[in-house]
């Protein structure tokens, strides 16, 4: 019982003794004992720098070209004479803190040098107080409740003068009375080894509470005896720890225990889970692995962050305008619109709904997206580079379209870009000049087909919402030379038919054609399906004709 | 007592989350450069022509130093435009060099011969230049105003605008307060 003491106290010095080897160990710089030959040094430098090229190896150890060239850089300058020590600080006015592979101790790299030191000594510190605490608190639950009067008497007795004498003697007492004053003799141990320093009064407190209840039970067993006739055989030494309550967990602990099993699982399964997802092969070397998207540094340097609206922005952009080069119209139109719903004023996801609606042939419609476009960036390059194209393309708004060019031209732009616009102009204004030397209105008059169209009166059907009349013009059994769409017709229907409806710009719209006029229920251009109607004009149609009479009679 | 045992852990568990989330959001790979505003460090080019140039002859101009390779596609990607440029400053105290590393002189050749670059292109075979200049990343482009001071350094492929701007800068002498980045590819 006499060694509990010095027990307790090796038991909470063996860890900081072992924290404070550790931390020696580790802080402890490799030794340099002897001037090695040259390619050693070399080796020595190297180990210390960090690879540019594969960031986790050292210079030394890196298989990379730039690893070696910078292994000849420091032969190079040892042989010059240079000291380590110089060679390092070399490197490091070159490319900074990044290239040593341990820091310097300073700014926030502090933080890796003294972090782990602290957050052990720390973690030590919580440990002893964490297991002090239970270790108290499972004293008190084995205690029954102790008699104050007999603790009291305790401390009277331990340190009264004959209690000393009585120890003197142990054949005349019996083993109750010999463990009582066994216990006397540890406090007045302790109460010494207090008062000399020896203990601090954290661990005095702790151990005069414990002994001195234990001596207040043996006191009490010592009382019942006396007082009971019956001889009773001679209680064990020590207070019996209650064992089978230690072995019955109760049923909060075990709560708490499977709390902590069932965090513990989730934590190792989620480990596992997004460390394999962030570990990669390395490209070109598909023997080593590195890290991927959660680490940041996913196959093209920084990998997209789908938790950022920006970036998911940003790759919406970027799969639309692929999309858009490879002319797949409806996944160009799908990620801009998504990328307009993160970010409805989004000047290029406007302007390229625009450019879509133009090359899929609603030239009428395209100048929308683009003028909101223009309203969210006046100055935005594409957005004035597709309104020209709109006008010129769809609108023959030739004027309207060198305004916009001329005000893209006005900014910086890249040559080759500044290039295609000076041409366009060019263009665009030659036209201008053709437009303006065109002939007057009624010669634009001789060269439309203006006419009605009807329905049959034995065809009665509904034209339903989003149905359209297509007016085809065909020169015989050709190609549709102009074509007229007519959205939600209310028949009969007027319509005109001009060069302005020619498909194919810079064929003429002249002479003798053919008409064709198409009720298309689903609005979409196209061969005519379940329920569209058609009809012809009777015979060729000179263009320029004004009265043409077609009846939709055919059902499909 | 709960709420302050919450509030310990919170404490605890708070910063190390902060420091975790800081660390996600930088990419390790980058090295930002300490030459920024300082001396550019001198160099002879031994030019595709065989002729030497020395960096510190250059003193006076503004030089456009460009680090590139042929293997690497941003450069191929940024070449064009980098012609074009020196096409439109020639005649402004401007000095456009390129500095081709960790290539052979074949494949240079023929990459100045495909985009018809016609500025002065030298080889940096040892790699002394770019270490000397920390490069890590292609194509890695300097501008050095007349002082021969680092007034701005881009990594990745430069694009018109910033070539522009940066080059009335250095002209100007004046030191960017950032590193430019774009598209680049790893030294190897």
């Amino acid at each position: 019982m006499t060694t509990g003491r010095s027990d307790s106290a090796r038991r909470s010095v063996r860890p900081l003794l072992l924290a404070g080897l550790l931390g020696l160990w580790v802080a402890m710089p490799p030794l340099v004992l002897a001037q090695p030959d040259l390619d050693e040094q070399v080796r020595l430098v190297a180990a210390q720098l960090r690879c540019p090229v594969c960031q986790n190896l050292s210079v030394a150890d890196s298989p990379s070209e730039m690893a070696r060239e910078m292994r000849g850089v420091i032969r190079e300058q040892l042989q010059a004479g240079k000291t380590v020590e110089e060679i390092k600080a070399y490197f490091l006015s070159k490319y900074g803190d990044w290239i040593l592979l341990s820091p310097r101790p300073r700014g926030l790299s502090l933080l890796v040098w003294i972090g782990p030191f602290a957050a052990a000594a720390a973690g030590i510190a919580v440990a002893v107080l964490a297991v002090r605490r239970w270790a108290r608190r499972a004293r008190a639950r084995e205690r029954p409740a102790g008699d104050p009067a007999l603790v009291a008497r305790v401390r009277q007795d331990a340190f009264s003068p004959d209690a000393e004498v009585q120890a003197k003697d142990p054949e005349r007492l019996s083993p109750l009375e010999l463990e009582r004053e066994t216990l006397y003799a540890a406090l007045r141990e302790f109460e010494f080894d207090y008062r000399s320093g020896k203990l601090s009064s954290a661990d005095y407190e702790a151990l005069r509470e414990e002994y001195e209840h234990r001596a207040a039970l043996v006191l009490g067993e010592l009382e019942r005896v006396r007082l009971s006739p019956v001889p009773q055989a001679p209680v064990p030494g020590s207070p019996a720890p209650a064992q089978p309550a230690a072995q019955a967990v109760p049923p909060r602990r075990r709560w708490r225990l499977v709390t902590a099993g069932v965090f513990l699982l989730a934590f190792g399964l989620s480990l596992g889970y997004f460390l394999s997802q962030s570990l990669r092969p390395r490209m070109g070397e598909q023997d080593t692995l590195t890290g991927d998207f959660l680490t940041g540094t996913g196959p093209g340097g920084i990998a997209p962050r789908s938790w950022s609206p920006e970036r998911n922005v940003a790759t919406l952009l970027a799969s639309g305008r692929a999309a858009y080069e490879r002319q797949d119209w409806r996944a160009a139109i799908d990620a801009f619109k998504q990328a307009l719903a993160l970010d409805p004023g989004n000047a290029e996801a406007h302007t390229f709904l625009g450019l879509i609606l133009l090359a899929a042939g609603h030239g009428d419609d395209a100048l929308r997206p683009v003028e909101r476009a223009l309203a969210k960036d006046p100055g935005y390059p594409l957005a004035l580079w597709a309104k020209g194209v709109v006008l010129f393309e769809a609108k023959e708004d030739y004027a309207g379209a060198i305004a916009a060019w001329e005000s893209l031209m006005a900014r910086n732009l890249p040559p080759a870009d500044a290039d295609q616009v000076a041409q366009m102009l060019t263009e665009a204004r030659k036209r201008l000049a053709a437009q303006a030397a065109r002939p007057s209105r009624a010669a634009m008059a001789a060269a439309t087909i203006t006419g009605t169209v009807s329905l049959a009166p034995s065809l009665r059907p509904e034209v339903p919402v989003g149905a359209a009349l297509f007016i085809i013009a065909r020169r015989g059994d050709g190609p549709p030379l102009a074509v007229k769409r007519i959205a939600d017709p209310v028949l009969p229907v007027s319509f005109s038919l001009g060069p302005e409806d020619r498909m194919l710009r810079g064929v003429p719209f002249e002479g003798e054609v053919t008409l064709l006029a198409q009720l298309k229920r689903d609005g979409k251009a196209g061969p005519p399906a379940d329920g569209d109607l058609e009809g012809r004009a009777a015979g060729p149609v000179k263009v320029g004709r004004r009265d043409v009479e077609i009846v939709l009679d055919r059902a499909h | 007592m709960a709420w302050r045992r919450f509030l310990i852990v919170l404490a605890v568990v708070g910063p190390l989350l902060a420091l975790l989330a800081y660390g996600f959001t930088r990419n390790p790979r980058e090295i930002p450069s300490p030459l920024r505003g300082k001396p550019a460090p001198p160099f002879t080019l031994t030019l595709f022509d065989g002729s030497t140039l020395r960096l510190e002859d250059l003193r006076g101009k503004v030089v456009f130093l460009n680090f590139w390779a042929s293997w690497c596609p941003p450069c191929r990607a940024e070449a064009r435009t980098l012609e074009a440029a020196w096409q439109k400053y020639k005649d402004r105290e401007v000095v456009f060099l390129g500095i081709d590393i960790q290539d052979t002189e074949e494949d240079a050749r023929t990459f100045l011969r495909e985009f018809g670059i016609t500025y002065p292109n030298g080889r940096d075979p040892s790699g002394k230049i770019a270490i000397d200049y920390g490069v890590w990343g292609l194509p890695e482009t300097f501008f050095i105003d007349r002082e021969g001071r680092i007034t701005y350094k881009h990594v990745g492929g430069i694009g018109w605008q910033s070539i522009t701007a940066k080059l009335e800068e250095a002209l100007r002498g004046i030191v960017s307060s950032q590193e430019g980045k774009g598209d680049y590819r790893q030294i190897r």
